[in-house]
């Protein structure tokens, strides 16, 4: 699409001119006619590999470029397969070189967070000096354990060790390391506490590892694959259901403000999460008051955590107070009147507004828009550079496995993907999409979802069940180099051919044979360690076989 | 009387059965196959040129209750006030005469055992009285569902009272207004055949020569229905194994 754009002069030059860094716009402009690398990239250059035909190419890019502000929406789910980032930078890009960025109905349609800075989380108390060290990516914890025999016994050299499990520590420290417990703590958000089973890759290797540490500390109100290989849960409260809180809701446009009752009553000793803090504060001799200053006794709990919940609505309330704006009171808030963000503004929300309407720079090192990233193109950042998200908050540090990130957005065969060599033993490409029915693995065990209104199987496309015998409902199993799941198909023609698809966040449930009878596409996943910016990713190749005998 | 009755608009529903789930826990119905409200999901034609109906049901209320005549034990009844078919439990002898002469599947049992009394969908007319709306169209996100008077429905969106697979309206007269989802329109050109022979081979990531995705075009479009999952809309299931099967979404 670029291609055609720039060929057929459709771009903004104007926009171009006035916020996108000249320098790495000439080198995209160049890799996208080919001046740079011989290969000019054409409708008939991409449509080999996406399968779209090239004049329906040319005509979407013409429709784009032509319909003013035209919409394009690409969620960060395209990155979770290998190289998918390449993708999501391109339409951001593809949005600039059009001018679309700030314009409302339009813009660069990547997930924004909640954009609008409404402050709703009252101070908790001081911050300790402690900087917890960062040793590798916590997404590889696995791999860390599990590859530091082959480094020990000189089978993996201690520098490609380094490379897969995203190191980012002193390389010194390594010889040091030596890991006996893992504390897995997903404390407020349990939709992130079950990521090591069910969402982070090779469930086989997450167990493997936990079964070589001596100690296993986890926080969860619900038995899941992870918790059930702890030595100690930490039962700890669903936020959403059964705690008092303040949640905002929606991303960038649709952005709301919601009180959160405790619906639900939590079950036996569950507590809430910051309670099990305080306590492990007090337990380990340090005053709960530096955690949490709210806390005053057990007995005043509730009241202490009213406390903090009102000191964290005044700063929404004052926020809109600066502006002239009234929102609901405490008494009406929790009554259940929310705030809809978008009521409250005169205008739309618009990303990017600030920049191109009042001039504001970007957070860039030029303060443009960078179709070239000066950051990743120096190589001294490389494991070292701290790295911020869209609003400036320090995300992460650039790790030591960002690979091959390149600073213009490229296009790269995906490892594991389509156009694998390993496509010979698994031609099947698997991807592992989220479900509409559960937030990654919460609420798999949930009586009125699963089998109920729906039902996990794996989506195989006609012709795929067609070559192998398969017809719906049939069971199968789906297996790769890193595991296998069993599980009944769903054949229909609603999927490519040569895909299939496995929903995300299924319980791993092992069988005597190691056969994954949850389903949980995780147990397939794995085998790519140069990932990019995505670490979480859902796809690999695998292969599909009928079972006889069994039926769904 | 007033006949009240349903809109539904299927160029809306996403098929997320919010709607079940809420029919369910306002009427306290536990999980398992009595669903006064179901969703069903059909897939028609062959990849890549596909198209997959959803249809959320409840009762239709009819006009003209074909379950009420049914009836040998006088269990059904047409209340005065909004047109609403309701059973009378204690009357209920679990003939299932009503069940074969409903045409859209409507009465609901706990099991396939003999017997069985019926339950259905009553409108929601405890919340009626009370001025709210049916559950299911108050759960309904995308607001594919509405309620209200059948004469101000029909004056709103017309008078088809069923989409093309479902059956005749002629006899029963549904209280129900319905607006099939729309036809796809072609923005740009497409050459399907194209982009299947451009799909079947694969560029290599390496310059090795790799397998085709599948040997020929013509058994992508050829597949026979059978071992396609929910292909056509079954409103009346044999069993309930049936009825789960096809009110059931896949993901």
């Amino acid at each position: 699409m670029p291609n055609v754009i720039f060929k057929e002069n459709l771009h903004n030059k104007e926009f171009i001119d006035k916020f996108v860094e000249p320098v790495g716009f000439e080198k995209w402009k160049s890799y996208v006619l080919g001046q740079d690398d011989g290969i000019e990239k054409t409708p008939e250059w991409a449509e080999e590999i996406c399968a779209v035909p090239a004049q329906t190419i040319r005509e979407i890019a013409r429709l784009v470029a032509t319909t003013r502000p035209a919409w394009l929406w690409c969620h960060s789910s395209l990155s979770r397969k290998s190289r998918g980032e390449q993708t999501v930078r391109s339409f951001s890009a593809l949005q600039a070189m059009l001018g679309y960025w700030g314009t409302p109905g339009a813009g660069p349609a990547v997930n924004l967070g909640p954009a609008r800075g409404i402050p709703i989380e009252a101070n908790w108390g001081p911050r300790g000096s402690y900087e917890v060290p960062k040793l590798y990516r916590s997404h590889y914890w696995a791999q860390a354990v599990l590859l530091l025999d082959k480094v020990r016994s000189g089978e993996l050299k201690e520098e490609e060790y380094r490379r897969m499990v995203g190191w980012r520590a002193d390389p010194s420290i390594l010889k040091d390391f030596n890991p006996k417990a893992l504390l897995w703590g997903g404390g407020h958000k349990p939709h992130a506490s079950d990521h090591l089973v069910t969402a982070c890759e090779s469930s086989n290797f997450q167990v493997a590892a936990m079964n070589k540490l001596e100690f296993i500390v986890t926080m969860h109100s619900v038995i899941t694959p992870t918790v059930r290989y702890a030595d100690i849960i930490l039962p700890a409260q669903d936020w959403a259901w059964e705690e008092k809180g303040i949640t905002r809701s929606g991303y960038g446009g649709f952005e709301s403000i919601n009180y959160c009752p405790g619906v639900v009553k939590p079950p036996g000793e569950v507590k809430p999460w910051v309670w099990v803090y305080v306590k492990l504060a007090e337990k380990l001799g340090v005053d709960p008051k530096k955690f949490f200053k709210y806390y005053t006794s057990d007995e005043n709990w509730e009241r202490d955590w009213e406390r903090y919940l009102r000191d964290g609505y005044q700063l929404t309330i004052d926020h809109y107070k600066k502006r002239n704006i009234e929102v609901p009171s405490w008494e009406e808030f929790t009554a259940g009147k929310f705030i809809n963000c978008d009521e409250m503004e005169k205008e739309p929300f618009t990303g990017w507004d600030e920049q191109i309407k009042q001039g504001k720079p970007f957070k860039t090192a030029s303060g443009k828009i960078e179709f070239s990233c000066s950051y990743i193109a120096n190589e001294e950042n490389r494991g070292n550079g701290p790295h911020f998200d869209p609003f400036g908050r320090l995300y992460d540090n650039l790790p030591g496995d960002w690979g091959p990130m390149t600073p213009i957005p490229t296009f790269q065969f995906g490892v594991r993907g389509m156009n694998d060599p390993m496509v010979k033993d698994y031609p099947l490409l698997m991807l592992a999409p989220h479900g509409r029915y559960r937030v990654h693995y919460l609420f798999f065990n949930h009586p009125w979802l699963k089998d109920h209104v729906y039902q996990h199987r794996v989506w195989i496309g006609t012709v795929d069940a067609v070559v192998r015998g398969i017809k719906d409902g049939d069971m199968i199993e789906v297996f790769n180099d890193r595991g296998k799941a069993i599980m009944p198909a769903y054949v229909t023609s609603r999927i490519m051919p040569g895909i299939v698809a496995i929903r995300h966040g299924g319980w791993y449930e092992p069988d005597e044979t190691g056969a994954d009878r949850g389903a949980s596409p995780s147990t397939l996943l794995g085998g790519d360690y140069t990932s990019c910016i995505t670490p979480a990713k859902a796809s690999n190749l695998v292969q599909v076989r009928k079972i006889e005998g069994e039926t769904s | 009387m007033t006949q009240y009755g349903f809109f539904f608009d299927q160029s809306r529903c996403i098929g997320c059965n919010a709607c079940v789930i809420a029919c369910k826990q306002w009427h306290d119905i536990p999980p398992g196959p009595v669903k006064w409200m179901r969703v069903y999901q059909w897939e028609r034609g062959d990849f890549p040129q596909t198209k997959l109906n959803i249809l959320a049901i409840p009762c239709y209320h009819c006009e003209n209750p074909v379950c009420v005549k049914a009836c040998p034990n006088q269990a059904i009844n047409k209340e005065e006030k909004y047109g609403a078919v309701l059973v009378n439990h204690d009357k209920c002898q679990g003939t299932r005469r009503c069940w074969k002469a409903c045409p859209y599947g409507v009465p609901q049992y706990e099991s396939d055992e003999a017997g069985i009394k019926m339950s259905k969908c009553n409108m929601c007319i405890d919340r009626l009285e009370q001025g709210l709306k049916p559950i299911c169209v108050l759960s309904c996100s995308l607001r594919a569902l509405e309620f209200g008077p059948l004469p101000e429905l029909q004056s709103k969106y017309g008078n088809l009272r069923r989409l093309e697979e479902m059956p005749k309206d002629s006899i029963t007269h549904p209280a129900v207004v319905i607006r099939p989802s729309d036809t796809k329109i072609q923005v740009v050109s497409w050459d399907s055949q194209r982009a299947l022979a451009l799909w079947q081979k694969r560029p290599s990531a390496t310059g090795e020569l790799l397998p085709d995705v599948f040997s020929t075009p013509s058994i992508v479009t050829g597949t026979p229905l059978t071992i396609i999952g929910r292909s056509k809309l079954v409103l009346k299931a044999k069993n309930i194994a049936e009825l789960m099967y096809y009110t059931t979404d896949n993901e």
